[in-house]
């Protein structure tokens, strides 16, 4: 093979293998997290957030609209606050807006689910939300079955 | 004196090889160093070369100290000593052409075209100019030490060493080495030292000789003064006798006892 | 017996040394590849492009193995749909690196020392010095820059071809549902922690292997056994580095997630 075959195929090489790797970045990889445009930072208080994590999505009738930024504990009443970063381009969510922790099928990861509310005036950086739910503990639900069925009987 | 060493002693690890070794080399002409297998001969090349150092004492090459120079110092020396090795030692990734260029490439800055030349003519000194695109796997023994040669003296040094250049090699093959050597000695006015087994090529080439044997050199002068010697480690090299000062058998026990002791 | 062991041990670490003492003069050497590239395209072709058919090869089968193993395992928890997310941090973050960097020290590894100690045993780096030519710049540099270069890019590209052998098992074959598949991946792999990880991982690996096998060709004892005993070493260690290093940065990187 002549030297200039060779260097050709190192060259489509090097090109082929950077292309994969931009490929793993952009398109395998969650890009968006990672650059996520300016986003307005809203807090929220929960109970439990269950499995809740850092850059977990929040989402608005199911579209992404944001995600958590941080996620700390109240020292005073022993609750989870919950910084959300939301888009700039979501900025009309009514300030009585509420948040629940979903779970994303059965096994899936749990997010954020915001419900707009009926306020006129919406909500900005620094901002919290008041009313929210926090996540289904499983054994807590099967606790209240049990509960349930034997107030029934 | 192109090449002095004084007062040099060496060892590999725990076996001794050299003592006390005094010995000068002439400048110009061939100077060949002969002796049987394990007398160090080899060992002396490099001390030359510096890729070995001495315990004590030094070697000096065209009036440098070997063993004083820095590493840059020491490739400066190499530049005007060519090598050439045992087995050749040939780049295999190069073609003969790329290899005799090699020395020149590296060292010179000359244009592409004076290099070519420069190449050619090497070769054609050798015998080889219409083998220059072969890779040196696709060559014959003989073809691959004349390849060796024209890359050792590439550079038109002032020193060339040859390491056992006529082992191996088939009689027309050594006939073509042992005229190489004179011939290019005296046609680029170098000097060079021999280093081999093969008394009668040895001789028959030299302007002078050293015989060796355990470390110290027990013969020395012109070719005839050496043949001529009468003693008897000397005689026994010279002559190729089977037995003599360096024993035939290996040191073992009595023999009939090692017979019949086994049989129990 | 304990006194055999004590002396391996210390011949072990005084090996060792003089491989860190050996990678410190490489260092010195790399000014030439800026003068002579063509010497680092050469190696590059030598042991990336040359291993390249192993490797996409190879991430195809346990790309498609993951897609099996995958599938199996998920379904029983009705997870399936997570598929693509499991295959994808598999590859990315420990198949990808770890098993390019295997492939790599059992083929491009052991030829580099064969070469190198080949070199060495023929006598061909002692001519180079008699010419007054370093060795180490010349010969040992390129291989080494192009070893460390070579490896994210092998380790991308096997986690590519891997992604697309889970598709195929998973979505084609088994009927995971394709957008899923890509979904769910694209929601589980964190660029910074999951790709960007893999990626360092393969640039130490390739780093180890290739320094491994570099130095264990130019100390090679200059016969033909001691070249082979050479070779079988390097594949080895590095194998066994590549295993022990992985373990170690896997501790650091994905402690806290």
């Amino acid at each position: 093979m002549t030297l200039q075959a060779k260097e050709t195929l190192v060259g489509v090489f090097i090109l082929s293998g950077l292309a994969a790797l931009v490929w793993l970045t952009l398109f395998v990889g969650n890009w968006a997290a990672l650059t996520g445009g300016a986003g307005y930072r809203v807090t929220a208080k929960f109970e439990n957030i269950g499995g809740l994590t850092v850059k977990s999505p929040v989402t608005l009738a199911g579209v992404t609209i944001g995600r958590v930024s941080s996620i700390s504990s109240d020292r005073e009443d022993y609750s989870a606050i919950v910084t959300l970063s939301i888009d700039q381009n979501y900025n009309n969510l009514p300030a009585d807006s509420t948040a629940a922790i979903l779970t994303a099928g059965l096994l899936g990861a749990q997010y954020i689910g915001v419900v707009p509310g009926a306020e006129v005036d919406y909500l900005k950086e620094g901002d919290s939300i008041y009313i929210t739910q926090s996540a289904l503990v499983l054994e807590q639900l099967i606790g209240e079955l049990l509960f349930s069925r034997a107030g029934a009987q | 004196m192109l090449v002095a060493l004084n007062s040099v002693d060496f060892a590999y690890a725990e076996t001794p090889v050299y003592e006390s070794l005094d010995l000068n080399i002439p400048r110009g002409g061939i100077t060949v160093i002969m002796g049987p297998s394990g007398c160090g001969k080899s060992t002396l090349l490099s001390l030359i070369g510096g890729r070995l150092q001495p315990r004590c004492g030094n070697v000096v090459v065209d009036d440098v100290d070997v063993q004083s120079l820095d590493k840059r110092g020491l490739y400066h020396l190499r530049r005007r000593m060519g090598m050439l090795f045992q087995f050749n030692a040939l780049l295999s990734e190069l073609s003969v052409f790329e290899n005799i260029a090699f020395p020149i490439r590296e060292h010179t800055d000359l244009p592409a075209e004076l290099i070519d030349h420069l190449v050619k003519m090497k070769l054609e000194m050798v015998g080889l100019r219409g083998a220059s695109r072969l890779m040196p796997s696709e060559l014959s023994g003989g073809m691959a030490r004349r390849v060796a040669l024209a890359r050792a003296v590439a550079l038109d040094p002032v020193l060339v060493m040859y390491d056992e250049p006529f082992t191996g090699l088939d009689p027309i093959s050594k006939g073509v080495i042992v005229q190489l050597i004179r011939e290019l000695n005296d046609a680029l006015g170098m000097s060079s030292i021999v280093v081999t087994q093969d008394v009668a090529e040895g001789l028959s080439i030299a302007d002078y000789v050293f015989v060796f044997a355990a470390g110290e050199v027990i013969v020395e002068g012109t070719p005839e003064a050496v043949n001529a010697s009468s003693r008897p480690d000397a005689r026994q090299f010279l002559d190729g006798l089977p037995d003599g000062p360096v024993a035939y058998h290996y040191p073992a026990s009595d023999y009939q006892v090692d017979l019949f002791q086994g049989e129990n | 017996m304990v006194r055999g062991l004590g002396r391996a041990g210390i011949a072990a670490i005084h090996h060792t040394g003089r491989g860190g003492m050996f990678l410190v003069s490489l260092v010195g050497g790399m000014g030439m590849m800026v003068r002579r590239p063509r010497l680092l395209v050469q190696q590059i072709y030598a042991v990336g492009v040359m291993t390249l058919p192993i490797i996409l090869v190879a991430g195809l089968f346990v790309g498609m193995m993951l897609g099996l193993q995958g599938f199996n395992t998920l379904v029983g928890f009705g997870a399936e749909s997570s598929l693509g997310m499991a295959v994808g941090l598999f590859l990315t973050r420990e198949l990808g690196p770890v098993l390019t960097a295997l492939l790599f020290a059992g083929r491009a590894g052991s030829a580099l020392t064969a070469e190198i100690g080949l070199m060495r045993a023929t006598q061909q780096l002692d001519a180079m010095e008699m010419m007054a030519v370093d060795p180490l710049p010349r010969v040992v540099v390129p291989r080494f820059l192009a070893g460390v270069i070579v490896m994210p890019l092998l380790a991308a590209l096997f986690s590519v071809v891997g992604l697309f052998g889970g598709y195929l098992v998973g979505a084609v074959l088994l009927g995971v549902d394709g957008g899923t598949f890509w979904s769910s991946m694209h929601e589980g792999v964190d660029v910074v922690h999951d790709v960007l990880a893999g990626v360092f991982k393969s640039l130490v690996f390739g780093f180890v292997v290739t320094w491994v096998a570099v130095f264990e060709g130019y100390s090679a004892i200059p016969t033909t056994d001691g070249v082979s005993r050479a070779t079988t070493r390097a594949v080895v260690t590095g194998s066994l580095a590549v295993l022990g290093l992985d373990y170690v940065l896997t501790a650091i990187m994905f402690s806290e997630v």
